[in-house]
């Protein structure tokens, strides 16, 4: 049987056909698991957009006014994708004094060591898994989030925000600089076993 | 044309790369199924599916993984080898195809080819993804090439 060159060079022995018949099948296969467990679970695609918050005046606590709210805009790409729910300490210590929930989004281990007084924790894991973190019963998803972790590289408060976010907690903010800011501000802070 | 078998020592390499190649697939499949939230944003980053068609990213989210779920699983297991490889080099070239747009348009994105878990490449999407993912697409052509190789299902058959 005379059979194309490039089937007798990868050693094919079976028509052509059969092979295509089982990529199209394995394809389906993944295609209808996916699409019912996207029945099952959906997921939601619903981008960042709190109001902005206005600059705070230094030094001035307490007087930081919420912009109106705006359309929600899609998640653009830029060299700063987390722009607009990023706060300055000043617009977070304002928060703060405001009763604004601060949630710690760092592992239980570091919020066990230190914490911004009264802060919630909640790590992404808490909410990755199927069950409702206890946390989510406290916030109001209608109330403003304000969510650290520990600064720098640290992006567990964005990726929670992300989440929550999704979750319709829509008024998420971001303290940029994490705790460390925050404690060397001299702000309140929990220290088990440590004092205030 | 009768199906001779490959030496052993190619047999043995096509068992070592199609383990490999569906290891690593079924692992990805695991990370992003775990986080599936995480991997819908991740591919609404991309950009390259319409704002509009949200729908269509959000069920993408979920039938990318459970392909490669699939696919890993057939590899290892040595079942519809050719079939299988064939699918994940057109996975595979999508992949590269994203990324390299990503770089085009200089956006500044995660990949999240492995849900949380990054390796070898970290950070934000660089020329590391796509060699990787070349890397991977030469393996996967070296199976699609060869065959099942040794300790396949498909040994019991025709290939």
């Amino acid at each position: 049987m005379v059979r194309p060159i490039v089937f007798r060079f990868i050693g094919l022995s079976m028509p052509i056909s059969t092979h295509l018949y089982r990529l199209c099948t394995l394809a389906m296969i993944g295609v209808i698991a996916g699409a019912a467990h996207s029945a099952l679970r959906p997921v939601s695609m619903v981008p960042i957009a709190p109001p902005r918050l206005p600059e705070a005046a230094p030094g001035v606590a307490g007087q930081v006014k919420p912009a109106p709210p705006q359309v929600a805009a899609p998640l653009q790409p830029s060299t700063d994708p987390h722009a607009d729910i990023d706060i300055t300490l000043a617009q977070a210590k304002a928060l703060y004094d405001q009763g604004v929930i601060f949630v710690d989004s760092r592992s239980p281990q570091q919020f066990a060591e230190k914490q911004i007084e009264g802060a919630l924790n909640l790590p992404l894991e808490f909410l990755e898994g199927g069950a409702r973190p206890d946390a989510l019963n406290i916030i109001d998803p209608g109330a403003k989030v304000v969510i650290y972790c520990s600064g720098g590289d640290c992006h567990a408060s964005h990726d929670v925000a992300i989440r929550l976010n999704a979750l319709g907690y829509n008024s998420c903010y971001v303290l940029k600089d994490g705790i460390p800011a925050w404690e060397a501000a001299g702000y309140p802070m929990t220290v088990p076993g440590g004092g205030k | 044309m009768s199906n001779t078998r490959p030496p052993f020592p190619v047999g043995g390499a096509v068992l070592v790369a199609r383990v490999l190649l569906g290891g690593l697939f079924i692992f990805a499949a695991v990370m992003k199924l775990r986080d599936v939230q995480g991997f819908a944003f991740a591919v609404q980053a991309f950009d390259i599916i319409p704002k509009n068609a949200n729908h269509v990213s959000q069920l993408l989210a979920f039938v990318v993984p459970w392909t490669e779920l699939v696919l890993g699983i057939c590899l290892v297991l040595g079942l519809w080898v050719r079939a299988a490889s064939l699918l994940l080099s057109i996975l595979l070239l999508a992949f590269i195809a994203g990324l390299a747009s990503v770089l085009i348009r200089q956006m500044n994105i995660t990949c999240e080819c492995f849900g949380r878990f990054e390796f070898p490449c970290k950070g934000q999407v660089s020329p590391c993804h796509i060699i990787r993912n070349c890397v991977l697409l030469a393996v996967t052509l070296f199976v699609l090439w060869k065959g099942p190789g040794s300790l396949a299902v498909d040994r019991q058959s025709t290939n």
